[in-house]
């Protein structure tokens, strides 16, 4: 379908090199968090998305934080829904894609992608998020508007470096998980603008791979204590943060007065829908979110 | 000679029996209606009929292949079925069974987990090298050759093991890696293409070339050790060469299409209800029911809920219930 | 004589596997802080609190599972008079896995609360296993071991298979149960030792009550019915038994293989074949199993916590091939 006159050649991350459109015009993505919702913020509306549906919900597909990160869902914007876990490659040559762009977890049928147009691979796990954004906007001429975001979101982090002084503070990401808790060394938008901002974490979280995850024992809780501890509770319930709270209670009961962090307020609960997202929206949020959450606070003194 | 008939072709010679030679010819015409139906069917399109034209590129890059990797893939599945629960006399032996399965599985695991740019022509090469190896420590352990129960109960010991370091992979993988590592070990057909359609083509033609070359003396095998052996069967040969096909075939499938289960335990059981008969017409209606099967299971999951995919694997459990259960008490006596 | 010796070196066992558990705890406690935990308990102390509230449900999750695992083990075996009877074989821990993970994916009213749990599972595991006994004992040749062996197999497939569909649709209950579902005796808090230990000590306490009928089963068919001793009566009270034993532990620590499998082969040789000594002492040597592989799972890859029971079936499942090599030569 590409025609030499307006193709070139593109190298993606696993070492493929794919001939793809100068322009591409009708991108079909196959993973909404790690492709769809960067391409939107890139200002680009793919035809098509790999989606998900809620086993409880009333069934219909959404993009994962895609209204509440970017205001594009399914039923708002003309992105046709091409599958869940497995994407439906039919519906995907039906979309008559002049570029596919897929993500190395959700790998799948790359030889028969590739008959039905260009398909580049994208390594969003192992090279993390600011790599994709950067390989995105090089496959879409959208380099301007990344350079905008990216140029709003270091101010932002200046800003939060300058109110708050990260190098003085140990932070860290935690998360119960059935009688064990369950540590990240980058959580994500919030790890990221954690370690962008200069934060320390504890040598327990330092010592995971980059990129890594891990589960740990409750007996360790005082290992990654810090001076403020985010815990990044599952939104999707509609149970709110109660859940998680009552979750660690039940993983070790008076948890709160054994964290130096908790006992001074400074436990804070985030949402993991915004938190586990790699948008450039979700980490404006995350680097307010920091800044109010650690920001000098009034004190009652005594006269 | 009871309703069988001898047919001359050149050198070879071969003994039908008319009634089932009918009905085999029936099953594969059915089998063929159902396959241009499912060659027709598309999710989010609709049925449209194949020959109509005007969808070139999905019939062909995608629905032809799929459809053609399912039938050749069904058929290895219900020969190595026939064969295994024919060398164990046992009606609930299923090709898993002898850790082919885990083998091949753990073996694609490690090259999809730590090494994902590798070429996918060489998943099949990898699923073999890792089933035949199991099976191969399988014999080891076995030692004395291949003494049905013993061999087949270590193979589930060994496949156990191998399920604890799949698991054990598993749990330190990330999620969305876990997510489609589950998608491929439940079973399916979504990475077909013309490439595998070809080579899982060729797994069958050996392994069918070795089943049926064998069927006739597996017949006499089937009437026991002692009665084979003065038949002038050489029993240890024979099952060598059987469970050999058995283990291509397994091992191919997994390799092409994950786990697809319980296609090895029914089809079978099917062929026997339907066309019974010797080793030939036993295989020959396995194949078949396999192949009906899964393309049926592939289909329902492709169109069912589309653009939602459900794993073929995941289908044929919900379709395998009711059937694995009706089948076994219509056969209750019989394993 | 022998007996009490074997008791006391049971007992010494459980001491060994008890002090094991304690010192590869990641967080160093000595005995005088023990000691102080269990007699003068600060809730404020995170020694204390550790001590109380996270290994002390741990180890008792461990123990009761692995306990309530290795009876039904020997149950098994002695009511289907087959050596490879085992919960995880005949498809009990799949059932019962299904059956949580579709109450934890799907809002189900009271059958998602965690006080619920043992029953849920125990239910989805009597089921699974219902259906294999249905299946193995048609026919004439009835209940034999490969026909229970190759059922079990099929329908843990198919209920393994089902619990993958679900999982796959959902990915954060993927994220919640993933530890959990190959079986991990760190989910065993309080909350959940509480809603299991009174049903299944009563269904430890219910099986050992049935040793004297097993005793008289053991001696074949005719002889026991002409003992007066109703077959299928007894078969049915013991399985009832283990699906609430497998349920339980099932609820507490997941769904955790060959336990009952490797415990009955060592129990029958450190007793006498009777019943009456063989259960508890099968229960013992099932607990103290399950409370090293817990120790071994979180001390291996330390700080990284394994499953245990990606432990026992690593061990298990040798136990399982040496068993059939030194069965099938007979």
């Amino acid at each position: 379908m590409a025609g030499p006159a307006w193709a070139r050649s593109f190298t993606d991350d696993l070492g493929r090199t794919v001939e793809v459109p100068d322009r591409p015009l009708r991108i079909v993505s196959l993973s909404d968090t790690d492709i769809t919702i960067p391409l939107l913020e890139l200002g680009v509306m793919p035809v098509a998305s790999h989606g998900r549906v809620g086993v409880n919900g009333a069934g219909a597909p959404y993009l994962r934080s895609g209204a509440l990160l970017t205001g594009v869902d399914f039923d708002t914007a003309p992105i046709r829904f091409i599958g869940a876990t497995e994407v439906d490659l039919e519906a995907v040559a039906n979309e008559r894609p002049d570029l596919i762009i897929a993500e190395k977890g959700r790998l799948a049928a790359l030889e028969t992608l590739q008959d039905l147009a260009p398909t580049v691979v994208l390594d969003a796990a192992g090279l993390g998020a600011s790599h994709v954004y950067s390989r995105l906007a090089d496959l879409t001429g959208q380099q301007v508007r990344l350079q905008t975001l990216e140029t709003r979101y270091q101010a932002a982090l200046q800003a939060l470096k300058d109110t708050v002084h990260p190098e003085r503070y140990t932070v860290s990401v935690i998360q119960p998980l059935n009688g064990k808790i369950s540590v990240y060394h980058t959580y994500r938008a919030l790890g990221r603008v954690l370690r962008d901002a200069g934060f320390r974490f504890p040598p327990l979280i330092d010592a995971i791979p980059v990129g890594g995850r891990m589960e740990i024992g409750a007996e360790r809780l005082p290992e990654i204590d810090a001076d403020v501890i985010f815990d990044p509770y599952r939104a999707d319930r509609g149970e709110g943060p109660r859940a998680d709270i009552a979750d660690m209670e039940a993983l070790v009961p008076n948890f709160c007065a054994f964290l130096q962090a908790c006992r001074q307020g400074r436990y804070v609960m985030v949402s993991r829908e915004e938190a586990i997202s790699n948008s450039y929206s979700a980490l404006f949020l995350m680097v307010s979110m920091v800044q109010a959450q650690m920001a000098e606070r009034p004190r009652v003194t005594l006269k | 000679m009871s309703g069988y008939r001898v047919v001359h072709c050149g050198p070879l010679m071969l003994r039908l029996h008319k009634r089932r030679a009918m009905l085999c010819l029936f099953l594969a015409l059915v089998l063929l209606m159902a396959a241009v139906l499912a060659l027709g069917a598309g999710g989010t399109t609709g049925w449209s009929a194949p020959w109509a034209g005007g969808q070139g590129k999905v019939l062909w890059d995608l629905r032809l292949p799929r459809l053609l990797l399912a039938l050749v893939c069904g058929a290895m599945l219900g020969l190595a079925g026939a064969t295994l629960q024919s060398l164990t006399r046992n009606g609930l032996a299923d090709p898993g069974l002898l850790g082919v399965r885990e083998g091949a599985s753990l073996a694609i695991l490690v090259l999809l987990f730590f090494l994902p740019t590798a070429a996918p022509e060489l998943r099949p090469l990898v699923g073999l090298v890792g089933g035949v190896s199991v099976v191969a420590v399988t014999v080891l352990l076995a030692r004395g050759g291949i003494e049905r129960m013993r061999f087949i109960l270590i193979g589930i010991g060994v496949s156990w093991f191998l399920s604890g370091l799949i698991a054990l992979m598993l749990v330190a993988a990330d999620v969305t890696m876990m997510q489609t590592a589950m998608v491929w070990l439940a079973g399916s057909l979504s990475g077909a293409a013309w490439s595998s359609v070809r080579m899982a083509a060729l797994c069958l033609l050996i392994g069918g070339v070795l089943l049926f070359g064998t069927a006739r003396a597996g017949d006499v095998a089937d009437l026991g050790d002692h009665l084979g052996r003065s038949l002038g069967v050489s029993m240890t040969r024979l099952a060598v060469v059987r469970v050999a096909a058995a283990v291509l075939l397994t091992a191919g499938c997994v390799s092409f299409c994950g786990r697809l289960g319980f296609v090895g335990l029914i089809a079978p059981h099917l062929a026997r209800l339907s066309v019974g008969g010797g080793q030939g017409a036993l295989l020959s209606a396995s194949a078949l029911w396999g192949a009906v099967l899964v393309m049926v299971a592939d289909t329902v999951g492709r169109v069912a809920f589309a653009p939602i995919q459900i794993p073929a694997g995941i289908v044929l459990a919900v379709i395998g219930v009711p059937v694995l259960l009706g089948l076994l008490w219509c056969r209750r006596d019989r394993f | 004589m022998r007996g009490l010796l074997a008791v006391a070196a049971l007992l010494l066992l459980l001491g060994a596997a008890v002090a094991f558990h304690q010192a590869t705890g990641p967080r160093p406690i000595g005995w005088s802080g023990l000691w102080q935990a269990v007699w003068a308990f600060d809730p404020m102390n995170f020694d204390h609190q550790t001590v109380m509230a996270l290994r002390l449900p741990r180890l008792l999750a461990a123990f009761l599972a692995g306990a309530a695992l290795g009876m039904a083990g020997v149950l098994l075996q002695s009511l289907l008079r087959n050596p490879l009877g085992e919960p995880h074989i005949l498809g009990l821990n799949a059932g019962a896995s299904l059956a949580v993970v579709v109450c934890l994916a799907f809002p189900l009213g009271v059958f998602s609360a965690p006080l619920l749990r043992p029953v849920v599972a125990a239910t989805g595991g009597g089921l699974a296993f219902l259906l294999v006994l249905l299946l193995s004992s048609a026919g004439r040749l009835g209940l034999t071991m490969t026909k229970v062996t190759f059922c079990g197999i099929a329908v843990s497939a198919l209920a393994s298979t089902l619990t993958s569909g679900v999982l796959l649709l959902d990915e954060e209950t993927l994220a919640t149960v993933r530890l959990w579902l190959l079986g991990d005796a760190a989910a065993g808090t309080w909350t959940t030792v509480r809603a299991a230990a009174p049903l299944l000590l009563l269904a430890l306490l219910a099986g050992w009550a049935l040793a004297a009928r097993l005793n008289v089963l053991a001696l074949g068919d005719a002889l026991a019915t002409s003992l007066g001793v109703s077959l299928l009566k007894t078969r049915l009270l013991g399985l009832v038994v283990v699906a609430v034993l497998c349920g339980g532990a099932v609820s507490m620590v997941g769904p955790v293989g060959f336990i009952g499998l490797m415990v009955p082969a060592m129990a029958r040789r450190l007793s006498s074949l009777d019943h009456r000594a063989l259960l508890p002492r099968a229960a013992v040597l099932g607990g103290i199993m399950l409370i090293v592989a817990d120790a071994v799972a979180r001390w291996l890859l330390a700080p990284r916590e394994l499953a245990t029971g990606v432990m026992t079936a690593l061990v298990g499942a040798p136990v399982f091939v040496l068993i059939v090599a030194r069965r099938m030569k007979e």
